[in-house]
């Protein structure tokens, strides 16, 4: 349920930690873009799973529930990853 | 049918059960919940009285800081007026904020949470109702004694944050920067307490079919809250406990010239300080979702996107700290990272928003005085949301920084974000706890005077802040062209003030506690907390089948009256409750719960009293203090967890459920976890706190010799980890003759001194002073936490051992033991990972 919220926020302190070791080195951007690289690849795999049809109990309204709140979230952090890393691309 | 815990669902179906039950069973149990009466009534523990008292309590600070908010204002009003000296004016605008975030708006929302949330979860009480009764008293009488301080001119003035170098000995030389460090560090501890018991309550007591996706929005609100207090405040006690050993032993942590670094403070702070404004807002926003659904006579809008919202709210709010300090030089690209993550955050917020603005168009709202406050804080918050963007963008908060705009910007959040949906949620919820029900004439001219007053303050504050006046100025020169506004600002505040006033009236006229007799479901409220209830809360715990469970089913209420849902009695004559699994609610077993005691007050003043002893400097008293505290707790424990003598008993329709569990199921498992978050944090804090440092000033840094020690210490803390798995094992057997398990745990406490020690004598002899670098205070505080969890694993060592000698520990589990041997083995843990980092960083000497 938290797959995706949890990805994000390892993304952005794994940013802050790049940009904080590395301060004012272009080495700290390509670094940050590798970091968003894999981390959109682990939102898109989350995303993908939750989102492939299953088969699930068909009255099991709870873990559908579930499943689409976690597809929610791994959507935004798939948006949120991206709009994090701009700055990189800005500075 | 899927199962979480292997409890059959179609069990459920048994529910309602066909005929009514005796009326006996109600009065046995008004008997086993009745509360002592005249001076006994301190030693209630029952939340419908706890949670009234902490409503009450956190009211009053904010009446408190109001009135010094009032005397702000009028030294304000026209330029060099004598209202308040300098320095007094320093040390009320400090405890004005540190009142309204520490001792109001976080409390409050704890309150309101202990006071509902048994109701709401169709649960007895929350699962550890002695924790919440030492969480209040801890908490008042701290605060009352910290407010004091401001009668005799010791009250902190270095602002709500406490900034060093600022408020280092040098700067600060007396106790009022003390008291607040001392003080709040204390107020926080009872903070943490309060959220596990909201936290383990929500997941563990919810009502039987009452699933994650049932959950009332305010209960969904209050376990992100809870979580993020967990995650949160361990870094502002860190902070403040570093800041005092600085004062205190002179260890420089934060002193640039000695390797430390005063922006560390910041960081700590921040990292506390920015996620406690959405653990102010969350819980704000779950009441306002519940209430403008009822408000509205209509299902909430998007309940699954809150959920999501709440979630994202709680995730995202600790990456957005250090926009507090742009200014301070930081990497633009951190900057940078901060300032998205900044604006991103108003993403979660605006769902909410949204959500509520669709339900209210979408229902039939009456404009009553609590969809009034309700819709006012909505247009507040959504301001201050607005001008919360405008200085999440760098260019803009260099410019502003410090001035009046970002006071009027936090107030516009905060009022709008929580003290709003407050009042909201005051008069839609005292008809639960009183006989009759607040003005709803009065109700509206004090919203109408509120609401003006507040804008005519801090609208124009902006204003003033743009023109250049900054924060924390005693008076300004005239002819700065700020009179006007300011002078608008203060009679804002006298306006608001005036409406709080007249609904302090309107309380003192109208309200009568009670518990059963309350004036009831005035505006016709679809979830459990209406359902007719007693001091045990409902007479049965219905099954759930919907979120709305009193408009899906108005036949509810008489069903759980007749006693014809779970627990129409009390199976065992104690107090109880049901544990259910923290997903589906599955029923798990029946937890019995611990009734009055004077104990916990007695923990809390002898707590307060080693605090504030210390912080005038009584150390003779303070340390009289210490082990009357552990004691009255470690008493208070000593009547929990006894083993009933049915194994089993039925609950309802004849579902047999066990009254003893252990492990990842039971109550006290997830509070012990919940404790080691906590402990965790604080160290991991304590880490960020050694490598920030040496990455500032790595000149100040030599790389220790000794390395080898590393080997005997990570030893000694395996060898008590490998025993304390032993001594589980061995409780699992019918018996043993050579070895019992409480010996095998006291070996391991053993082994843990014998780790601390070699670790301790071991870095002395290093020669590092800690009050010559930073690196010598970092790695002598590590220490000191780590003797610290071991004084406590030798004190749980010991009640261990006591208890075995009663006869309490039983086999072939148990609670307390399983509590003992999580926290050793989280100490080993910690300890290991501490003497290779001290060792090893930076480098091999």
């Amino acid at each position: 349920m938290l797959s995706g919220l949890l990805i994000w926020a390892a993304h952005f302190f794994a940013l802050y930690m790049v940009a904080s070791l590395f301060p004012g080195a272009a080495l700290a951007n390509g670094l940050a873009f590798a970091v968003t690289v894999v981390s959109l690849a682990v939102a898109g795999w989350l995303l993908w799973v939750t989102t492939r049809p299953v088969e699930a109990e068909p009255n099991d309204v709870l873990k559908r529930w579930i499943t689409t709140l976690a597809a929610a979230g791994n959507a935004l952090a798939f948006v949120a990853i991206v709009y994090q890393t701009v700055p990189t691309v800005l500075l | 049918m899927t199962s979480e815990t292997g409890f059959d669902p179609r069990l459920l179906e048994r529910f309602p059960t066909a005929e009514a039950r005796p009326d006996s069973e109600v009065d046995d149990l008004n008997r086993i919940w009745a509360a002592p009466r005249g001076w006994r009534m301190v030693t209630i523990v029952n939340n419908n009285y706890v949670g009234i008292w902490y409503v009450a309590a956190a009211f009053l600070f904010f009446l408190l800081a109001g009135v010094l908010a009032l005397a702000i204002r009028t030294q304000l009003a026209l330029p060099l007026l004598g209202v308040l000296p300098q320095e007094t004016y320093n040390q009320f605008f400090t405890m004005h904020g540190t009142l309204m975030m520490f001792l109001f708006a976080v409390p409050i929302m704890e309150a309101i949470g202990v006071l509902l949330l048994p109701q709401m979860l169709a649960a007895r009480d929350l699962p550890f109702p002695r924790l919440s009764a030492y969480a209040f008293w801890a908490y008042f009488i701290g605060g009352l004694c910290f407010f004091a301080s401001i009668f005799v001119g010791l009250a902190p003035n270095g602002g709500w944050f406490m900034y060093p170098p600022l408020t280092s000995m040098t700067y600060s030389p007396g106790i009022n920067a003390d008291f607040w460090l001392l003080g709040i560090g204390f107020i926080e501890i009872s903070a943490i307490a309060g959220a596990i018991e909201i936290l383990v309550g929500i997941l563990k007591t919810r009502a039987p079919g009452m699933t994650l996706a049932r959950m009332p929005l305010f209960a969904w609100a209050m376990l992100v809250f809870a979580g993020m207090i967990l995650i949160a405040f361990p870094a502002v006690i860190l902070g403040t406990l570093l800041l005092e050993l600085e004062r205190a032993l002179n260890w420089p942590f934060f002193d640039s010239t000695r390797g430390g670094d005063p922006l560390l403070w910041q960081h700590l702070f921040w990292f506390f300080g920015h996620p406690e404004v959405y653990i102010i807002f969350l819980p704000a926003a779950g009441l306002v979702s519940m209430m403008v659904s009822s408000l509205a006579k209509t299902e909430l809008v998007g309940y699954q996107l809150i959920v999501l919202a709440f979630l994202a709210t709680g995730f995202i709010s600790f990456g957005v700290w250090a926009h507090h300090m742009f200014t301070t030089g930081m990497p633009m690209l951190s900057v940078g990272f901060f300032s998205a993550a900044s604006m991103a955050v108003s993403i979660p917020a605006g769902i909410q928003v949204f959500s509520w603005i669709a339900t209210l168009a979408i229902g039939k709202p009456v404009f009553n005085t609590p969809t009034l406050f309700v819709i006012g804080g909505l247009v507040t918050f959504v301001i201050g949301g607005l001008t919360g963007v405008m200085v999440a963008m760098v260019p803009f908060d260099w410019q502003v920084h410090d001035t009046h705009f970002i006071v009027a910007h936090l107030h516009y959040v905060l009022i709008g974000g929580a003290v709003f949906p407050v009042f909201a949620a005051f008069y839609y919820w005292f008809g639960m706890t009183s006989r009759r029900a607040l003005s709803e004439r009065l109700g509206k001219w004090i919203f109408w005077l509120m609401f003006a007053g507040m804008h005519l303050t801090f609208l124009p504050m902006h204003l003033t802040g743009l023109m250049g006046m900054p924060r924390r100025v005693y008076t300004y020169l005239p002819g700065m062209d700020w009179e006007w506004t300011n002078l608008l600002s203060t009679a804002g505040a006298f306006t608001l003030a005036a409406g709080v006033a007249l609904f302090l009236f309107d309380i003192a006229r109208r309200f009568r506690f009670t518990v059963e007799d309350d004036a009831g479901n005035v505006y016709g409220g679809g979830t459990l907390e209406w359902l007719p209830t007693g001091l045990y809360s409902s007479r049965s715990i219905p099954v759930v089948r919907s979120r709305s469970p009193l408009w899906d089913n108005p036949a509810l209420s008489g069903e759980v009256e007749q006693g014809r849902h779970f627990l129409p009695n009390s199976a065992t004559g104690l107090r109880e409750t049901l544990i259910t699994s923290p997903i589906r609610a599955e029923p798990q077993y029946l937890q019995i719960m611990m009734g009055p005691s004077v104990w916990p007050l007695l923990g809390a003043v002898f707590t307060a009293g080693f605090f504030l002893l210390l912080t005038v400097q009584a150390y003779t008293p303070a340390i009289i203090c210490l082990p009357l505290a552990i004691l009255a707790i470690l008493r208070w424990l000593w009547d929990t967890d006894r083993p009933v003598q049915q194994a089993q008993v039925d609950v309802g329709a004849g579902v047999m459920l066990p009254t003893y569990v252990t492990g990842p199921s039971s109550h006290g498992w997830w509070a012990i976890v919940c404790v080691l978050v906590v402990a965790f944090m604080i160290f991991l804090m304590a880490v960020f706190g050694y490598l920030f440092v040496y990455g500032i000033h790595p000149e100040y840094w030599v790389s220790p010799g000794g390395q080898w020690w590393a080997l005997p210490i990570v030893a000694s803390w395996a060898a008590s980890a490998v025993l304390v798995l032993y001594g589980w094992r061995l409780l699992g057997r019918d018996g043993s003759s050579t070895w019992s398990p409480t010996a095998a745990i006291l070996f391991a406490c053993g082994f843990a001194v014998t780790a601390i020690a070699a670790d301790w004598f071991s870095w002395r002899a290093q020669g590092l002073d800690p009050e010559l670098t930073a690196q010598g205070a970092f790695s002598h505080a590590l220490l000191a936490l780590q003797a610290q969890l071991v004084a406590v694993v030798v004190l749980m060592g010991g009640y261990l051992a006591a208890r075995t000698a009663r006869g309490l520990v039983t086999r072939p589990s148990n609670t307390t033991f399983d509590v003992v041997s999580l926290f050793l083995l989280y100490t080993a843990a910690q300890g290991s990972a501490m003497a290779l980092l001290l060792r090893f960083f930076p480098g091999i000497g």
